[in-house]
């Protein structure tokens, strides 16, 4: 396993989010990808987005001027 | 073999159609299970299909396109989900029994009452009568977009206006019409709308869904496995996954969503002009005929079908005939709609039901003409 290192993860509702999500990214040049919700954060199953810790605010800033539907974002040690 | 039995099933799909479930087949995972590279595309897939059926029925929100397996599952879910017990339902005699047998049993467990508007001679319906049979406890109007048996189409927008008028949830089975004829669920107010996916949209069966109004909820049909909250005890209550219980048929989605494509590129209202070109061919030629009773209104607007009889003659033994001698596939019988036939007065002779499609052709329809001739000659 890789050493843990600060990463920001977006988790949603349920899985049609999450997929708009990944067609959201990629039409706005966002950087990142779909992974499994990690444990931390919500024991169980789905999915996040997995973008560089340092992308907070425009993550951030670009969702809410979309509206993309998304539960909570934020920075945690993965 | 010309197939003329459409309204049962398309059998002949467009081949991206085929080759989509083919691709999925062999490389799909399970949607909304895993962030692995397979399941991520069955799960964009399964997605990309629920936002081309939002876009084609005017549904606003994709995660309200709920998948099923056909629409007597999406009916079961919206009827037995929505309606409250003791509560009042109007219907309609044009009803499958995908719908009336969720309503029996309604009736009959949760005492929820019944009343339909009578179908004419012809498979009219006069639509004052939803008017004269609401009461303070109706709750839901459940009514199909076209007769499975005559193809007559009911007037969605007029009724839609008086379920809004009065309050009233709309349900509707589009069995017949979605792919073949165009659905607005915000201009007709449609609640709920049922479709299935092997049938107008030609995609393959074991596919179907329902688009469900935003702010509306729904008891759960089935409970179990989500992809999501593996620790709640109880069903999601997100949609989709609050009725989307279990793995989904994502190998047939694959294919609906490719069938979405066809249907975009071709337009539904081609689709609707040919296949109603083709209707009246047939009904023109089959109607001059001796010994033939058509049964249905050509001058309302319906989907594509002709429903006949041939003198006395048990329509069984003219669809085998059909079958056995001419290679025509048709639909004899009572075709689920017992209410409708009651109305006909066919419910001994049962009909035969010619059912049309995008790919049949007019030497299709002029040899059907001729064997629905050689037939009617007596003996």
């Amino acid at each position: 396993m890789k050493a843990k290192e600060p990463a920001l993860i977006v988790t949603f509702a349920n899985t049609p989010d999450a997929i708009a999500m990944e067609t959201f990214c990629k039409q706005n040049d966002l950087p990142g990808r779909l992974i499994p919700i990690p444990g931390a954060l919500k024991a169980g199953c789905g999915l996040a987005w997995k973008a560089p810790a340092d992308h907070e605010a425009l993550f951030t800033e670009k969702m809410n001027a979309a509206g993309t539907k998304y539960a909570s974002i934020q920075v945690i040690e993965l | 073999m010309i197939y003329l039995d459409n309204a049962a099933t398309t059998m002949i799909k467009p081949q991206p159609v085929i080759d989509a479930v083919v691709a999925a087949m062999t490389s799909m995972g399970n949607a909304s299970r895993g962030a692995h590279g397979s399941a991520l595309q069955a799960s964009r897939t399964v997605y990309d299909a629920r936002c081309k059926l939002a876009k084609l029925f005017g549904c606003k929100s994709p995660d309200h396109v709920i998948f099923t397996c056909n629409s007597t599952e999406s009916l079961n879910i919206a009827i037995t989900g929505a309606i409250p017990a003791g509560s009042h339902v109007i219907s309609t005699d044009l009803e499958h029994n995908s719908v009336l047998r969720p309503l029996y049993r309604l009736e009959e467990e949760q005492g929820v009452k019944l009343s339909f508007v009578p179908a004419d001679k012809q498979g009219n319906i006069d639509y004052a009568d939803f008017e004269k049979l609401i009461t303070p406890e109706t709750s839901a109007i459940v009514c199909t977009h076209a007769s499975n048996l005559l193809g007559t189409k009911l007037d969605l927008v007029r009724i839609g206006q008086i379920a809004k008028a009065h309050n009233l949830l709309l349900i509707v089975d589009a069995s017949q019409t979605a792919g073949a004829a165009n659905i607005d669920i915000e201009a007709m107010n449609i609640d709920i709308l049922c479709f299935t996916g092997h049938k107008g949209l030609m995609g393959p069966q074991g596919t179907g869904g329902l688009c469900v109004r935003d702010g509306l909820t729904l008891r759960p049909f089935k409970v179990g496995g989500s992809g999501i909250q593996s620790y709640n005890k109880h069903q999601p209550v997100e949609f989709p996954s609050c009725l989307e219980a279990g793995t989904l048929n994502g190998h047939g989605i694959a294919g609906l969503s490719a069938a979405l494509d066809y249907l975009e590129e071709v337009t539904v209202e081609a689709i609707e002009a040919k296949e109603h070109a083709l209707m009246m061919r047939f009904y023109e030629g089959v109607s001059k005929i001796e010994g033939v009773t058509v049964y249905g209104d050509f001058t309302q607007p319906r989907t594509a079908i002709v429903t006949l009889n041939i003198r006395d003659y048990d329509s069984s033994m003219v669809s085998d005939a059909l079958s056995e001698d001419y290679g025509i596939a048709t639909r004899a019988g009572a075709h689920c709609a017992p209410r409708l036939h009651q109305a006909l007065g066919t419910t001994a002779q049962g009909a035969i039901r010619f059912s049309i499609s995008w790919f049949n052709t007019e030497e299709e329809i002029d040899e059907a003409i001729r064997a629905v001739a050689e037939l009617a000659v007596e003996e």
